[in-house]
């Protein structure tokens, strides 16, 4: 365990290192915060209750949002792809630790600083903004958010591990990346709750993929309300999902390294 | 003028050659980018399944708000990718080898790399404003429509501006990359009608970043609720963020180390 705590601390000190960077990009998170504030609140004002929330649930939905992309989602979740591609991933091959484990502590670096300055963040503008947080009664729930928050995020990973592995196969990795960058953000429920899309087609589609699981269930358990508020079920299907990914990721690992011709070193 | 059509040309060509060379990751890119639309287009059409206005602006209206700042978004990646591949050119000390080209260097870094992707999806972008715009009681060739095509000019003004204070930021600093993409998530907050944030909100991202000059003063233009003061207000914003940024490029050359050539 020794030597994957040095990989999450020497993350941390890269991380500081380029602290510009960091800061501007907690600044990028923080205006699409602002933005889908600003919009929610002023819709479910408006209306009263917008799609089922008061504007205090969805203020805190949207709060809740910023802080688990940074726990969920991370920055860091290319690397694996790119050292594929440039034939630096032969040197995790030839070192005594598992290549998996060393991509997951070294973004789980990038994810703890990221959920710490969430947190901050958060705090400030509840505090300028003066937001009413919808805080869950009794530790059940806060149990269950849990669980299903550390599931959420170890889903996202297999996910990611998954696409990383198409590196494998074609230099091109970076693109089908991108595509699923974008469906994860939306069908996770990261821009609006699922609910305003319910009666639809499109929300019978989402509630049957994984995606659904790395936003939109943790919150609908802190609210307790709506679908995915059953949180047993919840994190029983998190758990499931999970593993299907595992052994999808244990698959794919044993063709694809079959096929690994450390090109570009 | 023709020398710099003629770089331009032969830059998009050559940009036109990669993308069909990956033929995955260009196929991938264009259905990412359409994905984003959709789900945000879909996102606006269910917003309307609750009420019937986002503050006082009905379904196409906020439709016209998206659809503007997706077209402004696209065609300033469309011309101005080069910004985005320029950092190690900086850091290698590789823009030793720009300098001396007998082409213009800020044109030759923003326009390098031209996203041949965006300039479809601009096309596509300008149909589909165009279908919305039908559903508005709007006068085609009108007043309105002039001053719309010509705020948006001026918002692609005060971007390239932006564009250039990132490339000499990266000259002074090396670590600035991310400007850009701050710039491109701000752009966001166009997306949708000011007035749905408060007035602090209002006058930040108005009158100190203007991003709605860039987006909601031509759409407001076009609906005929911009007044004269305004469009003289984007008009000084725009000659103080290109000028500024053309003065701030010009001293920052200046501390241009070539460290690394």
């Amino acid at each position: 365990m020794t030597k994957y705590w040095i990989v999450f601390k020497n993350r941390i000190g890269t991380i500081f290192a380029y602290r510009l960077n960091f800061f501007i990009g907690r600044l990028q998170g923080l205006i699409m915060i602002l933005l889908l504030y600003f919009l929610w609140v002023t819709l479910a004002k408006q209306t009263g209750r917008f799609a089922g929330f008061t504007p205090e649930e969805i203020a805190t939905y949207v709060l809740l949002v910023n802080i688990l992309r940074a726990f969920v989602f991370g920055n860091q979740t290319r690397l694996m792809a790119s050292d594929i591609n440039k034939g630096t991933f032969s040197v995790n091959l030839v070192k005594p630790f598992s290549s998996v484990s060393y991509y997951y502590f070294h973004e789980l670096a990038e994810r703890v600083i990221g959920t710490l300055a969430a947190i901050a963040e958060t705090l400030v503008l509840t505090y300028l903004l003066k937001i009413n947080w919808v805080i869950p009664n009794g530790y059940t729930v806060w149990i269950y958010f849990t669980l299903a928050t550390i599931l959420a995020q170890l889903i996202y990973f297999s996910f990611s591990t998954l696409l990383n592995y198409l590196a494998f196969w074609s230099r091109e990795a970076m693109g089908p990346r991108f595509l699923f960058e974008w469906i994860l953000e939306f069908a996770s429920g990261a821009y609006f709750p699922l609910t305003i899309l319910m009666g639809g087609v499109f929300f019978s589609i989402l509630y049957k993929l994984p995606f659904i699981y790395m936003i939109y269930h943790p919150i609908m358990i802190f609210l307790q309300k709506g679908p995915g508020s059953d949180m047993p079920v919840v994190v029983y299907g998190g758990i499931i999902w999970l593993v299907i990914l595992i052994i999808l990721n244990r698959i794919m690992f044993n063709f694809g390294i079959k096929r690994y011709t450390s090109e570009g070193i | 003028m023709k020398k710099h059509a003629r770089v331009w040309l032969q830059l998009t060509n050559c940009a036109f050659m990669s993308y069909t060379t990956n033929r995955l990751d260009t196929f991938s890119y264009f259905i990412g980018k359409t994905v984003r639309f959709g789900f945000f287009a879909l996102m606006i059409f269910s917003i309307f399944r609750f009420t019937d206005n986002i503050s006082g602006y009905g379904k196409y209206e906020a439709l016209l708000f998206f659809l503007t700042f997706n077209l402004i978004d696209s065609l300033s990646q469309a011309l101005f990718r080069g910004v985005y591949v320029f950092k190690p050119d900086v850091q290698r000390g590789q823009l030793d080898y720009l300098l001396p080209k007998p082409v213009n260097t800020l044109f030759y870094i923003l326009s390098r790399l031209t996203d041949m992707l965006d300039i479809i999806f601009s096309l596509l972008l300008i149909v589909l404003t165009m279908l919305v715009i039908q559903r508005l009681p709007i006068t085609w060739g009108g007043v309105e429509m002039g001053w719309y095509t010509v705020l948006i000019i001026l918002g692609l003004l005060i971007i390239i501006g932006i564009h250039i204070l990132t490339v000499a930021i990266t000259i002074r600093t090396e670590e600035s990359d991310s400007i850009i993409w701050l710039y491109r998530r701000g752009l966001y907050l166009g997306s949708f009608p000011p007035e749905i944030f408060n007035s602090t909100g209002q006058f930040l991202f108005t009158y100190i970043l203007p991003i709605f000059v860039i987006v909601a003063f031509p759409v407001k233009a076009l609906l005929g609720l911009l007044d004269w003061q305004n469009i003289l207000a984007a008009l000084g914003l725009t000659i103080l963020w290109l000028g500024g940024a053309i003065l701030f490029w010009k001293s920052s050359l200046k501390k241009y180390s070539s460290a690394s050539s």
